[in-house]
């Protein structure tokens, strides 16, 4: 073959006829990867870039303005127009130039040229024209194909091998073939590509096939599109499949509801409220009072919100809903039943549910149950309806009642409003009775908890059972459900569960090492640490030190001292720490938190460390408090604080 | 890359005028940084606020939507999908809203349907938005819709948004500027600079319109000049640097006819004004284009009025960047055999 005959670093190329051999190629050596490199940017960055900005500029104009209106049709068509005019130029560009000149302006402007490798002369139209075309598909490979230029023993690209051409140097040293290192290093690059390339190709291969598989897909392309206006899905699933842009204030009134039962957010109250102002007489008192709800955290706003709607409607509904937002605000319980029981006659189902959490917050449970009993029609109020009606009966002691209303509800709701419920009921099945029951709703809390994605609902359940068992077997204060619901909000508790099984399994260093750490933690919620704190007392030993424990009992907010403070206060007795507990005591005492019996046990502290006016002092106080001067009379008083008494006294005088 | 490099940087002497522009241009920048900071700071957050671009949006629909006849079939369509509620819709038409004057000043004024609670908020802040503006030294100097005086067809020309398009400007103005003032002299240069910029400022108002967001820069300005140095040196081979790879091999000077710096900001500006959008703005392709026609007609008046028997007294000799005038086949000839 001529190609084998084509031999790099020649004094003179052999040819079949030497004197066409143009006289510049007279000492012609392959051209480095550098120079085609650098030729290639001359070519592509300052010959064609600017050539092809120019033509493309009308066709850029019609792409900004087709993505702005979101035409698709015009923006492929200056998509596919664009590529075309660009391919062609391109074409045209390496074709003529590459015939007529022996190289683009790049390769003139580094002294390279094409030369046909049978003939040594300039390649011939057909070949330069095959050359452009190569080159075109090359680039989309990205132009990872001209890296062969590397590793090609003649420097030659796959676009140079199709069309017979070689690239030479007239001017530099030119190259040398690649050694052995660069050749296999650029085959490896290569082969780790297309290796990728197959890879990615079959992952995405198969995971279309699996899609394809799956019904729901299917049945997704075949839908119709969705509306993209921005109204509220939610609301649109409650008013059962109607048109979006239909029936505005219905849709309205429904957000209004959902909002009211806890089952959207504002966005969707806002989305709906913002819809029927901007329609022609949009402007009512419903929608500005919808605004004033969905600013609720933007107070300032949110008081406009609620003026406007007086504003336009003073007599409305929606105005005295704005009053009770005040009052309620204020807490001004009294002022929010008055307002209530001035609203027409039936009333609007938002307010309605309004009153259900009113009457509910004030434990009016009867009066809560005959509102729900009002709404029970409506089934997309069913997962705020249901579980209140539970609660309200549970609430109004009619126990079987309610676990009748919750075993049905565990049917119909779902997932999350199915495991809010259990878990509450489970609750106050197990507060209400501590013997060790396995009532339904707690097989169901069990399940669902199990079964749930979420799982940071799952602990608040679990530490509520833990903190139930432990109240069971020790008559200890626990904290609220609702609370801890809180918490778990915050911080997923799995952190305290795991310490407290620690301990239950024995490994006291490290449960106590884990509480600490857990204590001093501050973005853990507060009533974790606290409760921690609580066991960190109760596991204290003898030699352990326990003014740490003081300190962060003093820090504590004072409903959490309740708690820790009577447990703190023994802790510090039964260590013989009678200074340190007094203290505690006393202090307990002054905020009114203290009880009849850690009362006495401070008089009995105060004489023990010889504080014996101090010890007639509390003594005074007990009294003062709890009243029961005869009670030291009774049979009991012969225990130590009534000998303690009967000495103070004496000594003292009465109290 | 290539950018020419000229002559280079004259000292003050030798290029007075070229420098005086470059720092009256420079004390109007600096002048200008802290009011324009602070204005710019109140400006920017009304711009990023969501919230009111969304509202904005919602709003300025309405207003295209009743002056139906002066607004583009463009922005008609946009105000549509946007009434529609389309949220991103909403935002573009909002930002739309703080270029179009007549809006910006007549809107606040105007009765409009939605939420009156949000509407009597935003005309507050496009009062304090408006207020602003008014302190901010683009918007007292630059060229907008409301100050269209012959007096801001010349402030402008001195005014940069921030220190990139300044050292941008700056660069050109006196590449340019030191290659020209000791040909034409100091005066023709300052004549040339400013009824550049003046054609620039009058070509932006006939083909693109002025907006609410002012016309600022030299760059109308710099485009004379240097359309004028290509006129004036066409076929002489003039020194650019180049970078083609991160090597010592395919970097450095090279010397290429006058008219490829035109052919580069020709070809760009031309570009750019095809392809721009003139609602949304962005850089004022036609102040340039109309800052080298000027020049070029300047260039040729003079050419033929002067220089046509004489021709130019440009500098030669073996201390001078300019070489004798090239053809462009004597071009490919001389890149082949260099």
């Amino acid at each position: 073959m001529v190609i084998e005959a084509y031999q790099p670093r020649r004094s003179k190329l052999p040819g079949k006829d030497g004197d066409q051999i143009p006289s510049e190629l007279d000492h012609p050596t392959m051209a480095t990867p550098w120079d085609r490199l650098a030729a290639t940017v001359i070519d592509w960055l300052l010959v064609l870039a600017p050539v092809l900005v120019v033509v493309g500029a009308p066709l850029k104009r019609v792409m900004i303005e087709s993505l702005v209106l979101d035409s698709q049709s015009p923006f492929a068509r200056a998509i596919v127009l664009s590529a075309m005019v660009g391919l062609g130029l391109i074409f045209l560009y390496q074709s003529l130039m590459v015939h007529f000149y022996g190289g683009t302006l790049g390769k003139l402007a580094f002294g390279l040229r094409v030369i046909d490798v049978w003939t040594h002369k300039k390649p011939s139209l057909g070949a330069s024209m095959i050359r452009a075309l190569v080159l075109i598909s090359e680039i989309l490979l990205a132009g990872l194909p001209w890296l062969s230029v590397f590793a090609n023993v003649r420097r030659r690209t796959i676009h140079d091998r199709v069309s017979d051409t070689v690239v030479i140097s007239t001017r530099r040293p030119g190259s040398l073939p690649p050694g052995t290192i660069e050749a296999t290093f650029i085959r490896g690059v290569h082969s780790a590509f297309w290796a990728v390339f197959a890879l990615m190709v079959s992952v995405v291969g198969i995971e279309a096939l699996k899609s394809m598989e799956s019904e729901d897909t299917v049945l997704t392309w075949l839908e119709p599109e969705k509306d993209d206006s921005p109204r509220c899905e939610a609301v649109s699933e409650a008013l059962a499949g109607a048109p979006q842009t239909m029936r505005t204030e219905e849709r309205l009134e429904s957000a209004m509801e959902l909002f009211a039962a806890g089952l959207v957010d504002q966005d969707c109250v806002q989305d709906e409220a913002e819809w029927v102002l901007n329609q022609p007489d949009g402007e009512t008192p419903l929608a500005y009072l919808a605004r004033a709800f969905a600013t609720a955290d933007n107070s300032e706003l949110s008081n406009a919100y609620l003026q406007k709607t007086c504003e336009l409607g003073p007599v409305s509904e929606a105005c005295l809903m704005t009053g009770i937002v005040n009052k309620w605000s204020e807490e001004n319980w009294d002022k929010v039943a008055e307002l209530f029981a001035a609203l027409p006659t039936p009333s609007s189902e938002h307010v309605s549910i309004w009153k259900i959490r009113y009457f509910m917050k004030q434990a009016k449970f009867e009066q809560a149950l005959h509102v729900i009993a009002q709404l029970s029609g409506r089934s997309a109020l069913a997962p705020f309806l249901v579980p209140e009606r539970a609660k309200a009966l549970w609430r109004a002691n009619q126990f079987d009642q309610s676990r009748l209303v919750a075993t049905t509800a565990f049917e119909t709701l779902t997932g999350k409003e199915r495991l809010h419920l259990a878990g509450w009921m489970c609750y106050e099945e197990l507060a209400r009775q501590c013997t060790p029951l396995e009532p339904a709703s707690c097989d169901t809390f069990i399940r669902e908890a199990n079964n749930q994605s979420e799982t940071a609902l799952q602990p608040t359940g679990w530490l509520a059972m833990v903190l139930l068992k432990e109240k069971c077997q020790s008559q200890a204060t626990v904290a609220d459900y609702e609370e801890l619901k809180l918490a778990s909000e915050e911080t997923p508790v799995e952190k305290f569960i795991q310490t407290l099984e620690l301990w239950a399994h024995g490994d006291e260093d490290p449960a106590k090492a884990a509480m600490i750490e857990l204590i001093k933690d501050d973005k853990q919620p507060e009533i974790l640490r606290n409760e921690g704190l609580r066991r960190m007392v109760v596991w204290s030993e003898q030699k352990d030190d326990m003014s740490p424990w003081i300190d962060q009992w003093q820090k504590l907010k004072p409903g959490h001292r309740r708690t820790v403070g009577p447990v703190l206060f023994r802790a510090l007795r039964t260590k013989g720490r009678l200074a340190e507990a007094l203290n505690v005591g006393w202090q307990l005492l002054d905020e009114n938190r203290a009880d009849l019996q850690i009362n006495r046990e401070l008089v009995i502290t105060a004489y023990q460390l010889g504080r014996r006016k101090d010890a007639w002092k509390l003594l005074r106080s007990y009294r003062e408090r709890y009243d029961i001067l005869n009670q030291s009379r009774s049979p009991a008083s012969s225990d130590e604080f009534a000998g303690i008494a009967k000495v103070l006294t004496k000594e003292f005088g009465e109290p | 890359m290539i950018i020419p490099i000229l002559n280079g940087l004259l000292r003050f002497r030798c290029a007075p005028v070229t420098w005086l522009l470059f720092f009256l241009n420079a004390a109007v920048f600096l002048g200008g940084m802290i009011p324009t900071v602070n204005s710019q700071s109140v400006i920017n957050e009304y711009l990023d606020d969501p919230g009111f671009l969304r509202l904005q949006g919602r709003l300025f629909s309405q207003f295209v939507q009743q002056n139906r006849m002066e607004y583009s079939p463009l922005v008609l369509q946009l105000a549509q999908k946007a009434e529609q509620g389309d949220p991103e819709k909403l935002r573009l038409m909002g930002t739309l809203a703080v270029r179009n004057s007549e809006f910006m000043s007549r809107g606040p004024k105007l009765e409009f349907r939605g939420d009156q609670v949000e509407i009597t908020r935003w005309r507050e802040k496009v009062a304090n938005l408006r207020l602003s503006q008014d302190r901010h030294p683009s918007y007292v100097l630059g060229l907008t819709a409301d100050e269209v005086g012959l007096s801001h067809w010349l402030s402008y020309i001195f005014v940069h948004s921030g220190p990139y398009h300044f050292i941008g400007n700056m660069y050109f103005l006196l590449i340019f500027g030191s290659m020209l003032e000791p040909i034409i002299g100091g005066l023709a240069l300052m004549v040339v600079f400013l009824l550049s910029g003046m054609v620039g400022a009058g070509t932006f108002l006939l083909l693109s319109g002025a907006t609410a967001a002012p016309l600022i820069g030299a760059s109308g300005s710099i485009s004379g000049l240097m359309a004028l140095f290509c006129f004036f040196f066409w076929r002489r081979p003039v020194r650019y640097i180049y970078f083609l790879l991160p090597s010592v091999h395919y970097t450095g000077l090279i010397f290429l006819p006058a008219w490829v710096v035109l052919l580069m900001f020709g070809l760009s500006d031309l570009a750019g004004y095809w392809s721009a959008v003139n609602e949304f703005g962005g850089v004022a392709y036609t102040a340039h284009l109309g800052g080298e026609v000027a020049a070029l007609l300047i260039g040729s008046i003079v050419y033929l009025l002067r220089f046509r028997r004489t021709g130019l007294a440009v500098p030669e000799g073996p201390d001078v960047p300019v070489g004798t005038p090239i053809s462009v086949a004597e071009l490919v000839t001389t890149l082949k055999a260099s």
